[in-house]
């Protein structure tokens, strides 16, 4: 497993837990943590995205080929090993190493604002992971889906 | 907090720079450091008033020897813990705008208490 990892944790996680698991068992727990790991990977894209406008990139984007964004990992399905889920973000250093350029700068050229922040797996996004879980787990409690 | 953290980089003898400041016509220094304050984020909080704050750095070492740059950047997390810091790992590559030299950065964080 990679180092950012998850743990859920929130007020009346256990209960929901319990109510999900009656209702839609193991394959509906599955289905509200996907969700929920899917919408957290939705904050980190739009996170990358926001960093990488052209106004916030070297010379104002000027060199800019739009290549690196092309590398950030399209994959949504998530896989299952056992109880972890696993998906992958951020960039494809196959695709492109610009990334960490931009990411860590060099010395004659500042890292790029925010960048570093939206790859990081902090306490803003394991809230909104859970966030995002608990409204998923809610919603299929409600009967949807 | 930047004063400690060039203080203590700054007792082994190289130079120790903002990341991004050097000019485009300016050499590179044949060995040297870089630091750039990633975040400073209140960490707890005592009747509406910060109690502490985590400074967060990332260091960076260059240098025309690719060995030093795991060598030295060891030192400096030496030094780095003595003076207070947490460094946790042995760090990651990081690019070099000169062909001449290779890099190696690693994350700092130091916890102050009392707030700024």
């Amino acid at each position: 497993m990679g180092k950012n990892s998850v743990s859920m944790n929130f007020d009346g996680f256990d209960g929901l837990l319990d109510q999900l698991d009656k209702l839609a068992g193991d394959e509906g727990l599955k289905r509200a943590v996907s969700g929920g790991m899917k919408q957290a990977k939705a904050i980190t894209d739009e996170g990358i995205k926001k960093a990488m406008r052209k106004s916030n990139l070297p010379a104002k984007g000027k060199y800019s080929t739009g290549k690196s964004l092309s590398a950030v990992k399209a994959q949504t399905d998530i896989k299952w090993n056992g109880d972890v889920a696993e998906l992958e973000v951020g960039f494809n250093r196959k695709i492109s190493l610009t990334p960490v350029f931009l990411m860590y700068g060099s010395p004659r050229y500042a890292p790029v604002k925010g960048l570093k922040k939206a790859l990081k797996f902090g306490q803003k996004q394991k809230n909104s992971v859970n966030e995002a879980v608990q409204k998923v787990v809610q919603r299929m409690i409600n009967g949807g889906s | 907090m930047e004063d400690l953290l060039i203080e203590t980089l700054g007792k082994l003898g190289y130079p120790v720079m903002l990341q991004g400041s050097l000019l485009p016509e300016q050499p590179y220094p044949e060995h040297f450091f870089t630091f750039w304050n990633n975040a400073s984020d209140s960490e707890s909080f005592y009747d509406n008033h910060e109690t502490s704050v985590i400074y967060n750095y990332d260091v960076n070492f260059y240098s025309t020897n690719p060995e030093w740059v795991y060598i030295k950047l060891r030192e400096a997390k030496n030094l780095l813990r003595k003076a207070g810091f947490i460094v946790s790992g042995y760090g990651y590559s990081v690019t070099s705008d000169e062909q001449t030299h290779d890099g190696r950065g690693i994350e700092v964080k130091y916890l102050k208490n009392g707030g700024n």
